[in-house]
């Protein structure tokens, strides 16, 4: 083979590659246009990855607007078919109920979805029942109030937004139904979040009524440190340390947000199972069906009184 | 070409089951059923193996009231 001349080699090579060129010349010019493809290619990935790089690992004076980016805790619900650990929506159901319902509302979660998740519909009977809700009106035309029922939703620690700021030097504490999707960052935010509380930095004034807090974007947030060793017991003996009450309550806070999260992963992964072999079977079938088109051959038989006709004038 | 054993199942499959549009429909109705049945039970017990301990049928023992 290398005894025959160069371009007789080139030649190969490129008939190997694209079998529609024939000439030399066209096999020369395709390894080239084919080199020239690769280098474009590998500067233009080498350039994503740089700009994806530096726009990652970026420092620029406003960082503080941002939020400090929150580390990558271990959350179980976090995994791919990971799913929650039932027993800490329990404990973290009693650290808001003891700790955040006082100024966060949850209007989305009903006493009834606590039932078969975390506690026995008499043990939510029971909870629900300690408070009193407004209902009406009677037959006199007045609204009476009465403890509560399966089928009323957690109650608010304020009737409206107004009362909320009123109370909380001109701060709305946020509903906590969806705050966990609602954030980015979502249960490793609000875990360094509730954990994150610290002296401000040098230079760093924070007034009166606003705590700092490196994770909350512009550093100051008008809600202090609520929790602390020991500030919930936990009836199941789990030892109370802040990084456990705040794991439970952010486990809930998880679940309020995504109640689905458990069945959604299971039927995730039998749909994945069903429609990766649904897919392989149906690529079989159409490469089958089609092989009879692919393969066919058509002939032409030119009739023997073509060959001696001129060609005809237009 | 499919010769001997190979032959003689999809000659039987063929003639009993998928000649007929009836039966090639009642065959195709009640293999769903059964897939279905079997790839969920499978499944189901996979992923309860996975999760064993953490979801609320494993805890409820220690609160049940009845």
């Amino acid at each position: 083979m290398f005894a025959r001349g160069p371009l007789a080699a080139l030649r190969k090579a490129a008939q190997g590659a694209q079998r529609s060129f024939t000439s030399q010349a066209a096999g020369a010019r395709s390894s080239a246009h084919t080199a020239l493809l690769g280098a474009s290619v590998a500067t233009a990935a080498a350039a994503g990855g740089a700009l994806y790089y530096l726009e990652k690992n970026s420092a620029h004076a406003n960082m503080e607007a941002e939020g400090l980016h929150p580390p990558n805790y271990p959350f179980p619900q976090k995994k791919l078919l990971g799913t929650f650990d039932h027993a800490s929506i329990r404990r973290g159901f009693q650290v808001f109920k003891e700790v955040c319902a006082a100024c966060h509302s949850m209007d989305l979660v009903y006493w009834r979805n606590l039932v078969d998740v975390a506690y026995t519909e008499e043990e939510v009977r029971v909870m629900a029942e300690e408070y009193q809700y407004t209902d009406g009106p009677d037959d006199k035309g007045n609204m009476f109030e009465r403890p509560g029922k399966l089928t009323d939703p957690i109650p608010r620690p304020y009737p409206n937004e107004e009362a909320a700021r009123a109370a909380n030097a001109g701060a709305l504490p946020p509903d906590l139904s969806l705050i966990t999707k609602a954030r980015h960052g979502g249960v490793d935010y609000i875990y360094a979040l509730l954990t994150g509380y610290c002296d401000p930095p040098a230079g760093v004034e924070v007034r009166e009524g606003l705590n700092y807090n490196p994770y909350f974007p512009g550093g100051k947030i008008a809600m202090a440190q609520n929790i602390f060793d020991g500030v919930v017991e936990f009836e199941d003996g789990t030892p109370n340390t802040a990084s456990q009450i705040t794991k439970d309550v952010v486990t809930f806070l998880n679940w309020a947000a995504e109640p689905e999260l458990d069945d959604r992963k299971k039927m995730g992964l039998k749909a994945v199972l069903l429609f990766s072999v649904l897919t392989a079977v149906s690529l079989w079938i159409k490469r089958n069906r089609w092989q009879t088109l692919k393969t066919r051959k058509v002939a032409f038989n030119p009739p023997k009184s073509w060959e001696n006709k001129p060609p005809r004038k237009h | 070409m499919v010769g001997g054993f190979t032959k003689a199942v999809s000659s039987f499959a063929y003639r009993n089951f998928f000649k007929k549009e009836s039966t090639y429909f009642t065959t195709v109705v009640v293999s769903g059923i059964a897939f279905a049945m079997t790839f969920n039970v499978v499944v189901d017990k996979y992923w309860d193996s996975k999760t064993a301990g953490t979801k609320w049928e494993d805890i409820k023992h220690r609160y049940a009231s009845s």
